[in-house]
């Protein structure tokens, strides 16, 4: 079923640019899907037609089968997540009342507020005491889990994601990036991602699309774009070292034999990818290392198969390393 | 010229004075000073919402400042009659400029990324006002009343010319005296008066929402 629809839209500013131009997609319920595109591809306002702050000029959008333009544009936007860069906290409100504002504005009482707040906080691992603190006593890290926490309040069906980590310095982005994975897991969701940063794209999406001048170029699993690419604009995007990225679409669990003969190797995990363990193969003359999950040798990786994967076999991985094993 | 001393031993003989004048003086500068909160506040917000009043409106409270007070009040003692009633008329039209224009800045000078946050998370045009614009404004707003009260406090001396009350009549009296010490000791007391008004309001702003708002 679709959560989301694109159908034949198009924006048209009064000095006559076209920022999307005809667009047609769908995004499955609990699905994600990153739009990602050089600046001024449309990328953001394709996003912000969804919930309506730039409103499409012909074309219908509609989120569960019903149009928006038979919503109530207020009542739209409460009931969808918005995440924008940490700088998008109000820093005259408190943390807590940040993560409160749509449950505010929605009328819940006090005491609700104060819960799902609490709840909110333990979720993100904030402490509960930060609460009480602005967002400028915050870490950039920690802000940007605050506007992730804020999307979530009111328990919305669907969440729009505008790069969300684009502020952040690459350690923390990572970091965070694995964290949402992990918290989005656990719900029920149906998220578009912007993001400029093809392997943010990758990582998050379920499914890719790349955009161009307002247009859709390819849209289709992080694992299809990087073994695929439909056209040479999605292959000089996704970069030159595609092939070391299809790496980190697949997990040791996905090729490793059962192999369980003694090996004096450094050991790897089966949640691991094998971005991770081509790296350790550049920097050892080892051939096969043990794979080892709780403790228990359960397997082998062989410097062969991570060959096989980068010389493209397409018979393997996907997104959600470690959800898949 | 009388020493320093000599001031001070003025201002301690007539203590009992000079602290009636300055409450006398305080009542005027802040009884204007509210009611150009709410006037001038009020139309600061309006003239944001319609932006094309704007520049008459700021063009006319710029003129407005720079009518000398002496002419000001003659011009409204037939009006509204003599004493405090024309002062406060009078300091409720000089603080027009800095509140009304402060709101403005003010709330027009808003980060955008901050208003479309609030839109996004399904904020109605009041509630964006009221919950963003006016805390974000906060800062800029207080910076213009402070000034406003600063300038309210200066302008009540001359209203005492015309009869109302306050420290102005200190420094009327000792220029018909011809008593440098009774001037200097109103001044003293007026520019403390300043001081301590300015700092009383900057404490009241770290308890407004938006006190954390750093667009200093």
């Amino acid at each position: 079923m679709s959560m989301i629809q694109f159908e034949n839209v198009t924006k048209t500013y009064g000095d006559g640019t076209t920022a999307v131009d005809g667009l047609s997609f769908e995004v499955k319920a609990g699905e994600t899907l990153t739009l990602v595109g050089p600046s001024g591809c449309g990328k953001t306002t394709t996003m912000k037609m969804i919930n309506a702050l730039i409103p499409a000029t012909e074309g219908t959008i509609s989120i569960d089968g019903v149009s928006i333009d038979d919503c109530d544009t207020i009542e739209l936007r409460r009931s969808i997540g918005y995440v924008v860069q940490e700088i998008g906290l109000l820093d005259h409100m408190t943390v807590a009342e940040n993560i409160g504002i749509v449950p505010d504005l929605l009328g819940w009482d006090d005491d609700r507020i104060e819960n799902r707040v609490d709840e909110l906080l333990e979720l993100i691992e904030l402490p509960l005491e930060s609460g009480k603190q602005y967002p400028s006593e915050l870490s950039g890290g920690q802000r940007q889990r605050v506007g992730v926490a804020r999307a979530l309040a009111a328990n919305p069906q669907v969440l729009l994601m505008d790069e969300p980590f684009g502020a952040l310095d690459p350690i923390t982005r990572d970091s965070l990036q694995d964290e949402f994975l992990e918290i989005q897991s656990e719900l029920d969701v149906t998220i578009v991602f912007v993001t400029h940063d093809i392997d943010e794209a990758l990582k998050m999406g379920d499914k890719v699309a790349v955009m161009r001048n307002g247009d859709i170029v390819q849209c289709d699993t992080p694992k299809t774009i990087l073994s695929d690419p439909a056209t040479e604009f999605v292959s000089n995007f996704v970069g030159e070292d595609q092939h070391f990225k299809h790496l980190s679409t697949v997990s040791v669990a996905d090729v490793m034999t059962e192999e369980t003969d003694p090996l004096d190797a450094p050991s790897v995990q089966p949640t691991e990818d094998l971005k991770q363990v081509a790296q350790i193969f550049l920097g050892s003359d080892q051939d096969a290392l043990p794979v080892v999950q709780n403790g228990t040798r359960v397997g082998t990786v062989t410097r062969g198969q991570v060959k096989v994967v980068v010389d493209g076999d397409q018979s393997l991985g996907g997104k959600g390393v470690a959800q898949n094993v | 010229m009388p020493s320093a001393i000599a001031v001070i031993e003025w201002m301690i003989d007539n203590q009992a004075l000079l602290i009636e004048q300055a409450i006398q003086h305080m009542n005027v500068a802040l009884t204007a000073l509210v009611f150009g909160i709410i006037l001038w506040g009020a139309t600061g917000v309006l003239i944001y919402r319609y932006d094309r009043f704007s520049d008459p409106a700021l063009g006319v409270f710029g003129v407005l400042l720079t009518i000398p007070s002496l002419a000001m009040l003659s011009m409204l003692i037939p009006l509204v009659g003599i004493g405090i009633p024309a002062a406060v008329s009078a300091l409720v039209l000089y603080s027009a400029l800095p509140i009304a224009r402060n709101v403005y800045v003010g709330l027009e000078s808003v980060d955008e990324s901050k208003i479309e946050v609030g839109r996004g998370l399904g904020m109605t045009d009041r509630q964006i006002l009221l919950k963003v614009r006016l805390p974000q404004a906060m800062s800029v707003i207080m910076a213009g009343i402070r000034q406003a009260a600063v300038l309210l406090v200066a302008i009540t001396t001359i209203t005492a010319f015309f009869g109302a009350p306050g420290l102005g009549q200190s420094i009327f009296r000792g220029i018909s005296l011809g008593s440098t010490k009774q001037i200097l000791g109103g001044a003293i007391a007026i520019s403390a008066i300043a001081i301590m008004v300015d700092a009383s309001l900057y404490g009241v702003q770290r308890f407004l929402p938006g006190s954390e708002v750093n667009n200093a």
